[in-house]
């Protein structure tokens, strides 16, 4: 009978064995991509240290609860011949303690909390890298107003300078969300300014401690693709990150293509930034391609610096070999599916406003491109790196 | 709405002795309350958010609302005195003082008609702006309750020339004229927040 | 349904006895109107379950294609909706509506019609959004509407037509709802029922009526301003036109979060009724647990905005909505010790009733601990808008209120049918549910730490989640099995269950008194209490008043048509906006001008 086993034993141990276990399991690291457990910022790591503050607290809580009610119910189970127990109404005494207690407490989180809410949200100094991030149905775009530089999906950080994303929406809420490097912030379309007011822009201030790749994805639903709305902070040494910005602004003719091999699950930041010694000449398909692309639709929207590509409604695709992914994570950055998504992007992301070869959209006509320029095409893309 | 009260010995008497639906409405009321509140927070939130005009200073006329708000008052004092009269007795009087709250709450909403119809030719529409959004979307909610307002009264109007409205169940009119005045404090806040604040 | 029917007294010549659907379709009786509400909350429960175990089991594997975006983004839409709106909600108007009046010593509630148009308005409302199914279109944008994707511009279809319209009509179910409830409460107690002598479940449905009349029709202006943007283009959230989507966001949470407090305060009020009546003791600290009740309805209105945490409103209001959350943690902790205070020293017996109440407390600590984790404003931006947020939820949600209904059903079956149920199947329907319970959300809270947002029809297979998920989504199936072993016991016992008898569990409370179920009247005398526990105190007395020597004077509300066409003249008046005939909603209109007039000139007596 289920009620000779000690229900409440069993289940006491199996939910602290399991916390005790998870517990262990969440400090595991890296193999966890998107992991808040891990942050490479002191932004991050504030958060986690106000976190753990309240964890332990309210754990403590929750531990004494559950102990107290496992407690009860094996001590004041009924007994057969037992009188009726004593009728009590309460206690005044206990019921004061255990209101002032739990406010007590309620002290001990929230003073950290309060601190922790101004000092993340101090204005970025003036020495701060800026970077505008918008949002957009379904990518994202960087704007390095400095720099003049503009990219999509991934962008470049030097490590060790404060960084200051200056962020809005084009079009609904999204969210911004790199875990590695601390929290989320909204990007919210902005609502047309009057003269001499500031648009209401949301900011994150951060500054990375370590080189590394750290992913993130939006964190707002905004539609049909908001689960492919993938971005990649590509963190690097200040050299190294001077020299990506010149590769941005004056890129460098497209090497012989690579193989076919995911252009950059880019754990090696050393690799992605090797200029190819001596610029072999240009091989004829992504010549061609390049050809095609400057003379297409494509041109409407995209832009490739140093191009006459300069549309701004689409992603940048400077240095579009660089990306881990194409279409903001809908599939990794090879030459198939590069194809592929020129050809009909919206099997590969339902929702996604680019027209493909042969289907319109968003307002756009299909580009009616053949399969063999959009080989080429692709070739060229995958080439930018 | 207006179902005859439990008054007959067959109901237990009320816990607070108010009558049930008088307190029924005044809850009702606190959830009209928000309701409206909510547009007038809008309204407020909005206020000079207007991308391109015409703004309120430009169209609203505060001398004729002034005058279609003094007739809106008017008619929460006929309530006041229908009431008494329909208390005491006085058929005639009711009769009398429950028409001219119709009277006047129609020529309010003349007041509202014209309104409307005026600003529509000064360019002013629900698409046109935030101020036209939220200013006819707030005064047309109170419009349409000042509507439903009318209505019932003159349902009640109509049971009172019949003779079936008198001292004993006089509170149907009572709630009735408690609706009014709400609807009438309503428009003074909207009055003193659209019109006057500017 | 039951096919016990108790005798009826219907003191009037010349009012035909009706039975079968047509007494049904006209009944004003709570008891009645109380199982409808239950039966199609329950039906709703399954609806709302097989969308979860849909999303579930897109989710158990990275990458997957087993539902595509669109239509997951429809499940997780009409989930949420379902699960709030559908069940929640309309589970605790059921309790309330049948438990309630019987708890303070009414024959009914203050009015009878108006309790039946809140469910007819509600049943064909519900119909109405889940029609949406069938054309292919069912709301999409989440069960939160968000501005500006919810505006034409960026939701062109139908499917947030069917929203903001199935919502609004909802929404006027409930403050009816909450009308009637506030009056009856207040002025309908039996002699001797003073306020600080309700049961508690009475004390939790008064605050959520209040709750529900103050919060639902904020949530009505911000339909009334999406609809107008959608069909007649008003620009209330047009940014070019200036609008704020921000506004959105504030008018939906200040509903929002007094919205789960409507949800929990039921439950909370099952619990003490619950656990007072197995531990054969009063319940510790009854005043306490009023004031605490009051204080989360109240301080519930001034923490709206820490739903939005992540939106950039700023340190200052960042900080308020902080503090303020964490010291809406006081009374809600208060009433955990309450109960665990009233359990100590007593004399537990563990019927199912009572497995579930104490698993309540327990679970529902759980979930109020990620909640405090929430409010730890800073981390909550990590923690928002992932799947550490849908455990928090649920675990109160399935914790709290759950567990907390599922309770009730087994406590107050005996009075609603007759029966007892089976108590074999309701321990093994308790522990399956249990274990299902934390084995689906347990996981969720490393989910969500891990990196994985919500709303996500898939995942990457890079995130390393897939194993986390698919133990999330196997404790999705054996909870539904769960479920479905409970509704098996219901309906089982409905035919075999033992005889109950008026007070089975030896409670406290008046509706214990009356026979089981009640006769239509309720009592054949309104009981004289002079205690919190009458039936402990004054059984002889309050007994021979409820099913002794009736009142020759018993006077019970007709039954009446005019609620059931009032309802379809309100659902006309919204559904008919999506005819393409501008004055289509004004048929609506007439039809509920007509309803409303016949109603108000029927006779009562």
């Amino acid at each position: 009978m289920i009620d000779r086993l000690s229900p409440r034993r069993v289940r006491g141990v199996a939910a602290v064995s399991a916390s005790l276990a998870g517990f262990a399991a969440c400090t595991g690291g890296t193999e966890y991509p998107q992991t808040t457990f891990h942050p490479v910022t002191q932004y991050g790591e504030m958060l986690n240290a106000v976190f753990l503050n309240t964890f332990w607290w309210t754990i403590g809580i929750l531990v004494l609860v559950l102990v107290l009610i496992i407690y009860v119910v094996f001590r004041f189970r009924e007994r057969p011949g037992m009188p009726r127990p004593k009728q009590i109404h309460g206690n005044t005494q206990i019921e004061i303690l255990w209101t002032i207690v739990p406010a007590i407490i309620v002290v001990f989180i929230a003073v950290p909390t309060v601190q922790t809410i101004f000092e993340t949200q101090r204005r970025a100094s003036e020495e701060a890298l800026t970077i505008e991030v918008i949002g957009h149905q379904w990518w994202w775009e960087f704007n390095y107003p400095e720099q003049g530089v503009r990219t999509a999906n991934l962008f470049y950080v030097p490590i060790g300078r404060q960084i200051h994303l200056q962020m809005h929406s084009a079009d609904v809420v999204h969210s911004f969300w790199i875990p590695r490097l601390g929290g989320k912030r909204d990007v919210v379309p902005l609502a047309r300014a009057h003269e001499g007011q500031e648009p209401r822009y949301n900011h994150i201030v951060f500054t990375v401690d370590s080189a590394g790749t750290y992913s993130g994805q939006c964190a707002e639903f905004c539609g049909a693709a908001h689960a492919i709305m993938m971005t990649t902070a590509v963190a690097v040494a200040p050299a190294e990150f001077d020299q990506w910005v010149a590769s941005m602004q004056h890129a460098p003719p497209p090497p012989p293509p690579a193989p076919d091999t995911v252009a950059a699950t880019v754990t090696d930041t050393a690799t992605v930034l090797q200029a190819p010694a001596g610029q072999p000449a240009l091989d004829p398909v992504a010549e061609q391609g390049r050809a095609i692309f400057l003379r297409s639709a494509c041109v409407a929207c995209h832009a490739v610096s140093n191009t006459t590509a300069q549309g701004r409604v689409g992603p940048s695709l400077t240095r579009f070999g660089l990306r881990p992914t194409v279409g903001a994570g809908a599939r990794p950055n090879t030459q198939e599916n590069v194809e592929a998504w020129i050809r009909n992007p919206r099997a590969l992301k339902a929702g996604t406003l680019m027209p493909g070869a042969q289907e319109a959209a968003a307002g756009f006509p299909p580009t009616g491109l053949s399969d063999e320029e959009i080989r080429a095409v692709a070739t060229y893309l995958r080439s930018l790196n | 709405m207006t179902a005859a009260t439990a008054t007959t010995a067959a109901h237990p008497p009320t816990s607070t002795g108010l009558d049930m639906w008088k307190l029924g409405f005044w809850v009702f009321l606190g959830s009209e309350t928000l309701f409206f509140g909510s547009f007038i927070g809008t309204y407020m939130v909005y206020k000079g958010e207007s991308v391109v005009g015409p703004e309120p200073t430009e169209i609203l006329n505060i001398p004729l609302t002034s005058i279609s708000t003094f007739v809106l008052l008017m008619s929460s004092l006929a309530v006041v005195i229908a009431l008494d009269a329909l208390q005491r007795g006085s058929r005639k009087g009711a009769i009398f003082w429950i028409l001219a709250i119709i009277v006047l709450g129609l020529g309010f909403l003349g007041f509202q008609a014209n309104e409307f119809t005026h600003f529509y030719h000064e360019g002013l529409t629900l698409q046109t702006n935030l101020f036209g959004s939220t200013f006819f979307v707030l005064t047309g909610f109170h419009g349409a309750h000042v509507t439903v307002g009318v209505i019932w009264l003159f349902l009640l109007w109509v049971d009172c020339l019949r003779g079936r409205l008198g001292p004993h169940n006089a509170i149907r009119f009572e709630i009735a004229g408690l609706y009014w005045h709400f609807v009438d404090i309503v428009w003074i806040a909207i009055f003193t927040l659209i019109y006057l604040i500017n | 349904m039951s096919t016990v029917e108790a005798a009826v007294t219907q003191p009037h010549a010349g009012a035909p006895r009706r039975t079968g659907v047509w007494a049904w379709m006209t009944t004003v009786d709570h008891k009645k109107i109380g199982v409808l509400y239950g039966t199609t909350a329950l039906f709703f429960f399954l609806v709302g379950g097989l969308e979860a175990l849909l999303i579930r089991i897109q989710l158990s594997r990275p990458e997957n294609d087993f539902v595509s975006a669109e239509t997951y983004n429809q499940l997780f839409t009409m989930h949420g909706t379902t699960m709030i709106f559908l069940v929640g909600m309309p589970l605790a108007v059921a309790f309330f509506n049948y438990i309630v009046p019987l708890q303070i010593g009414a024959r009914d509630v203050a009015f009878p019609r108006l309790n039946a148009l809140s469910y007819w308005i509600f049943l064909i409302g519900a119909l109405f959004l889940n029609s949406s199914f069938l054309v292919g279109a069912a709301p999409n944008a989440g069960w939160f509407g968000y501005a500006n994707l919810t505006s034409p511009q960026y939701s062109p279809g139908l499917n947030v037509d069917f929203w903001v319209l199935g919502l609004q009509i909802l929404g006027v179910a409930s403050i009816m709802g909450g009308v009637n409830f506030v009056t009856t409460i207040i002025n309908m107690r039996a002699p001797g029922m003073r306020l600080m002598r309700m049961p508690l479940f009475t004390w939790m449905a008064f605050i959520t009526s209040f709750l529900i009349i103050t919060a639902l029709p904020v949530l009505a202006v911000a339909l009334f301003m999406l609809t107008f943007d959608r069909f007649w283009g008003t620009l209330f959230f047009n940014t070019a036109a200036g609008g704020d989507v921000v506004l959105w966001q504030h008018l939906f949470w200040m509903f929002g979060h007094p919205e789960v407090y409507i949800l929990i305060l039921p439950a909370f009020g099952i619990l003490s009724d619950v656990i007072p009546t197995f531990s054969k003791k009063p319940l510790f600290g009854y005043a306490v647990m009023v004031y605490s009740g009051s204080l989360i309805g109240l301080i519930g209105w001034g923490v709206w905005a820490h739903h939005m945490f992540a939106v950039g409103m700023g340190p200052i209001p960042d900080a308020f909505f902080t503090i303020a959350t964490m010291i809406i943690a006081i009374p809600t902790g208060v009433k955990i010790f309450n109960w665990i205070a009233t359990m100590w020293g007593g004399q537990i017996r563990f019927t199912s009733a009572m497995m579930y109440a104490t698993a309540a407390v327990a679970v529902f600590t759980i979930g109020g601990v990620s909640g405090i984790m929430h409010a730890t404003s800073p981390h909550d931006l990590q923690q928002t808008d992932t799947y550490f947020v849908v455990a928090h939820f649920h675990y109160v949600l399935l914790g709290g209120l759950v567990l907390g209904v599922f309770s009730g059903i087994h406590y107050w079956f005996p009075k609603v049918t007759g029966r007892m149920m089976d108590e074999k199947l309701g321990k093994l329907a308790f522990w399956i549910y249990l274990i299902g319970l934390n084995l689906t959300f347990m996981p969720m809270h490393w989910i969500g730490l891990l990196g994985m947002p919500r709303r996500i029809f898939t995942y990457s297979a890079s995130l390393n989640l897939e194993s986390l998920n698919m133990l999330a989504s196997v404790g999705g199936f054996i909870t539904g099995i769960a479920v479905l072993v409970l509704f098996y016991n219901l309906v089982r016992s409905l035919r075999h269950g033992d005889i109950a008898g008026p007070n089975p569990w030896h409670a406290p409370t008046l509706e214990w008194a009356t026979e089981s179920p009640p006769v239509e009247h309720n009592f054949n005398r309104i009981p004289v209490v002079h205690s919190r526990e009458p039936l402990w105190l004054e059984a002889a007395d309050v007994e021979a008043a409820a099913r002794g020597e009736p009142d020759p004077n018993i006077h019970m509300p007709p039954s009446s048509y005019w609620p059931i066409f009032t309802a379809v003249g309100v659902n006309l008046t919204f559904i008919l906006m999506l005819a393409p005939m501008w004055w289509a909603p004004l048929i609506g209109i007439a039809w509920t001008a007509v309803g409303v007039i016949q109603w108000a000139y029927e006779p009562v007596h």
